[in-house]
């Protein structure tokens, strides 16, 4: 049987690498797939209090997951598409040089 | 051009890809299996800890956005395998589907579509505060909340029955299209807002502005 303690500690680290990678890295896309893995870390901690708790609980815990993953869907479209008008403007990806709102 | 450095991580990558898939399959039997005896499903566990969390890191530290994308497969079918450990079957299921393959597709389409002009200046940030406030972050975190977990606030898990349907298909359903009705719906709608808003954000200027001339003459 797996700890539920050890599955919080995996998806604490991996939550922390993804805000590592949001605060450290100048590409959008690597930030934007940075912010996937807090997302999915946050998965794996709904998932695992949901076995640790079983049950209708444990069910509704799976119930919430599965509407993370949808919404992690739409935030990867909206993102992707800004990054793509973002890139038709600037010419670039660094969000450093992204400072205007029109251009 | 970059693509050399890609093909030096191509190796390493379907190696580590091809272990993942490989470990799904081994974990779903030994779940199958052993249903939860002894400590070998605990050993699954670790290896794809280990491998869900070293693919994470090389997704932040790598220059290559589509090498990235491609450490970012092997996090999340990692990720699948736990939730297999886990029982969480439907999920294992849809994050496979979902995020190992269709948001992933969409991250490598743009990446590709965007093209690598300026990767080479694009790494991590040179700034010395962006990298100090990063590294206490992760520390930070690290080391304050993790003693808490070994605690007894935590629950542990119960075995489950051979029988039991935890985490499949059927009472999930049922939850959602009974007392979670309404978030599935309002989701719903979530996710139709957000493909047309993606289709306006991203949608070329330059058409807008001909239509809107030919609309004028």
């Amino acid at each position: 049987m797996i700890p539920t303690g050890d599955v919080l500690i995996v998806a604490l680290t991996m939550f922390a690498l993804g805000l590592l990678g949001v605060i450290i890295r100048r590409n959008i896309l690597i930030v934007l797939m940075s912010i996937e893995l807090m997302l999915n870390s946050v998965n794996l901690t709904l998932v695992g209090f949901a076995r640790a708790h079983g049950g209708s609980v444990g069910t509704a815990g799976h119930g919430f997951s599965f509407l993370i993953v949808a919404l992690a869907a739409a935030e990867a479209a909206v993102g992707l598409a800004i990054v793509v008008a973002v890139f038709r403007s600037y010419r670039t990806v660094n969000v450093n040089n992204v400072n205007l709102m029109k251009r | 051009m970059s693509f050399p450095r890609f093909t030096k991580h191509a190796g390493l990558l379907s190696v580590l890809l091809l272990l993942a898939i490989g470990g799904t399959a081994f974990a779903q039997d030994a779940t199958l299996v052993r249903a939860e005896q002894g400590n070998g499903l605990l050993w699954v566990f670790r290896v794809f800890a280990v491998l869900m969390l070293a693919t994470a890191a090389l997704t932040i530290s790598v220059r290559n956005a589509v090498v990235a994308a491609l450490c970012l497969v092997g996090t999340l079918i990692s990720t699948g395998v736990l939730f297999l450990l886990l029982h969480a079957s439907f999920l294992a299921a849809i994050q496979v589907l979902v995020y190992a393959g269709a948001i992933m597709v969409l991250f490598v389409f743009v990446v590709m579509s965007v093209g690598d002009a300026d990767e080479h200046e694009i790494g991590i940030s040179s700034g010395l505060i962006s990298k100090i406030l990063g590294l206490a972050a992760l520390i930070g975190v690290l080391f304050v909340v993790l003693p808490q977990f070994k605690s007894q606030i935590v629950p542990q898990a119960a075995p489950l029955a051979d029988t039991s349907d935890f985490g499949s298909l059927k009472p999930i359903g049922r939850l959602l299209f009974s007392d979670y009705l309404f978030p599935f719906e309002v989701l719903s709608v979530l996710l139709l807002v957000a493909i047309v808003g993606a289709v306006m954000v991203s949608r070329r200027r330059s058409a807008d502005e001909t239509v809107d001339q030919g609309g004028a003459q």
